[in-house]
């Protein structure tokens, strides 16, 4: 049985409709990350796991429990804010228990927990600080440990990176995987950054217009998108979509298009009638690979080249197409270069050219 | 470490001599008619009588020590003390402050949180009573304080002044404006209901705005004239304002060397308190400004 199960939950807010038949299960200790644009409806859908927002058609239900129509306080849910919403006025301290002493929790019993979960995100020093003494990771911690001492079913994250720095992202992103590692407390985590989507997460929810496009675990949504969109948002640099033709004769596929005249693994592609049709070939830049011999599929001019210390990447064009490929650092690559390029055909995608959905 | 050089000034031509010589002239000028008739004032307090008649209103005292006028002021042959006027402004100003503190923070929490129908009615009710004239409304205001009994008492001043004016509804408005929704949400989610996310959390946030609230308020309350001489003129319940325009009255009959004394002994309180307050009347004065 699944621990947390969303069945054809819509939202509207007037004529608007913000969720459009969204159904999903996600296992316990599963670290669910709802991925989109902004606007797509993610944090709608936090939302109303939480409760905060109310009146949509479905059903939701967390630990084996209907919570579809329970206060957001009887869900036995627990939320870190974007802006972490602590309350300035008040102590590390008295932020941690403040849930505990609205519900009449004994004072043994709230300090005891208090510091337990001080101990456990090492809050110690820090219990009788303000929120404004606190750096940005300190207050994310607080705001955790406001979480923890609830002792909820699930842990609810609305783009909490979002407001700290590039260096301070990184850390604080580093402690929730160890943290989730630790306590393996089923998360649903919103962000419309596919790097912490894909570092974070067991299971990605890929959104766009209120809708799931793809749910798969971070490498399968990489290596396997469900169509252009999915492709596309995920991945930096984008993938290369090179326009062209898939001919189909008696069960082996060729794609022809920029240059190129191939044929494609059969693993790659689903059943495919035979015929032609119009597609794109969803390459990814690092399954290039810079050949010197004759055996190339195109050739690459170089437009301009990113070196990123690790990698370098050039971009450029074939046959009018703009095409990023990944080097070796050690190579050496100056703008106006031709460079001899072979893909590695079997992690290639092919996806229809009118409907974007992957054949 | 930085190596301090001598500053350099332009130097001083004529031009630029005279436009200070301009603005100085202009600031002492203007501090002088504001000085003025508080020197007046002070210095007539301390004059007998007969010396206060005789000499001109900005000439000094001839004794800088004679203090009867105060102790006339402070002890009257007849109607109440200074103190007892004092200790009645005291009451009117600290439980309509209380009042209107509670009223308006509430009606701006639920004003700016809750989307509600009539909602912008309510805030043009607010605003559009500032366009009614006082002066067409005392007679009704009369009827309706003797209605509930409490015309002619010190509490028809506090029923008057607790209700929020549309400027402390809006200054608690921005404020509230200004504390995250997801401060309400997570103490939601908590198991906080209104009240608690309104006692516990909102309104002692809400405390700059409170003090500025507080602040224009005292102000006004210990200033206004026309609402204790309308709604409470007992004796025993004269605010300082009403004790002073007694002093002054047809039927008085002391000297106007006490009703200086009177004055002074009035602004005293509000220059004390100034000189404690006046950081948060700053801040208060400029917070709509920086906030926007």
């Amino acid at each position: 049985m699944s621990f947390l199960k969303l069945e054809n939950v819509s939202k509207s807010f007037g004529s608007f409709q913000a969720l459009k038949d969204v159904s999903f299960e996600a296992e316990a200790g599963a670290f669910v990350v709802l991925l989109g644009p902004s606007g797509c409806g993610k944090s709608t859908l936090l939302r109303l796991i939480t409760g905060l927002t109310e009146d949509h058609d479905g059903e939701i239900y967390i630990n084996d429990r209907r919570v579809t129509d329970l206060d957001p306080k009887d869900r036995r849910v627990a939320m870190v804010f974007q802006s972490y919403a602590l309350y300035p006025h008040l102590s590390v301290a008295k932020n941690i228990s403040f849930g505990m002493e609205i519900n009449h929790v004994p004072k043994a019993e709230r300090d005891r927990r208090v510091l337990e979960a001080a101990k456990a995100l090492q809050l110690e020093p820090l219990l009788d600080r303000l929120p404004a003494q606190l750096s940005g990771g300190q207050r994310q911690r607080v705001a955790i440990g406001r979480c923890l001492v609830r002792e909820p079913d699930l842990f609810l994250f609305d783009e909490p990176l979002s407001n700290l720095d590039a260096k301070l992202r990184h850390d604080t992103r580093v402690e929730l995987k160890h943290l989730h590692q630790r306590l393996k407390a089923t998360t649903v985590y919103v962000t419309h950054d596919q790097h912490e989507a894909m570092t974070l997460a067991t299971l990605v929810v890929l959104m766009k217009d209120g809708e799931i496009v793809q749910m798969a675990s971070p490498t399968e949504l990489y290596a396997r998108p469900a169509n252009r969109f999915a492709a596309t948002f995920i991945g930096s640099p984008q993938i290369n979509l090179i326009p062209g033709k898939l001919i189909t004769r008696s069960g082996r596929s060729s794609f022809e298009g920029a240059g190129m005249k191939v044929e494609l693994p059969a693993a790659i592609l689903g059943s495919v009638a035979d015929g032609e049709r119009q597609v794109e070939l969803g390459l990814r830049s690092e399954d290039a690979r810079i050949v010197t011999d004759g055996d190339l599929h195109h050739s690459l001019a170089v437009d301009y080249v990113e070196p990123t210390g690790a990698d370098l990447f050039a971009n450029g064009l074939v046959d009018g197409h703009v095409v990023v490929v990944r080097a070796d650092r050690s190579v050496k690559i100056a703008p106006g270069d031709s460079l001899n390029v072979k893909w590695k055909l079997d992690a290639a995608n092919v996806f229809d050219a009118a409907s974007g959905q992957r054949i | 470490m930085t190596v301090r050089r001598p500053k350099r000034r332009r130097p001083l031509t004529l031009a630029r001599l005279a436009v200070r010589v301009l603005q100085y002239g202009t600031l002492v000028f203007f501090s002088f008619i504001v000085l003025l008739p508080l020197w007046s004032v002070l210095a007539g307090s301390l004059k007998t009588p007969l010396e206060y008649l005789a000499t001109s209103h900005t000439a000094p005292p001839q004794n800088w020590f004679n203090f009867e006028n105060f102790k006339a002021v402070l002890f009257p042959a007849y109607g109440p003390s200074f103190f007892q006027a004092f200790f009645n402004t005291l009451v009117v100003m600290i439980s309509s402050i209380i009042l209107l503190v509670m009223f308006g923070s509430m009606a701006a929490f639920v004003l700016d949180r809750f989307r509600f129908h009539g909602r912008m009615v309510i805030l043009a009710i607010y605003a559009g009573l500032v366009a009614v004239p006082g002066i067409l409304t005392p007679i009704a205001t009369f009827q309706v304080l003797q209605f509930f009994g409490l015309a002619n008492t010190r509490w028809a001043l506090v029923a008057l002044y607790s209700g929020a004016d549309i400027v402390s509804l809006l200054i608690f408005i921005q404020f509230i404006r200004g504390i995250s929704t997801e401060i309400d949400d997570s103490a939601r989610i908590e198991g906080a209901n209104y009240f608690q996310i309104f006692f516990k959390l909102i309104l002692p946030m809400l405390s700059p705005a409170i003090a500025t609230v507080a602040i224009l308020r005292s102000v006004y309350i210990y200033n206004d004239f026309v609402l204790p001489y309308l709604y409470s003129n007992r004796p025993e319940d004269w605010t300082v304002s009403i004790m002073l325009y007694n002093f002054t009255g047809l039927t008085a009959t002391v000297s106007q060397a006490v009703v200086a004394a009177g004055a002074v002994l009035v602004i005293l309180p509000t220059l004390i308190g100034f000189f404690f307050v006046q950081r948060y009347i700053y801040a208060g004065i400029t917070q709509g400004a920086v906030k926007g």
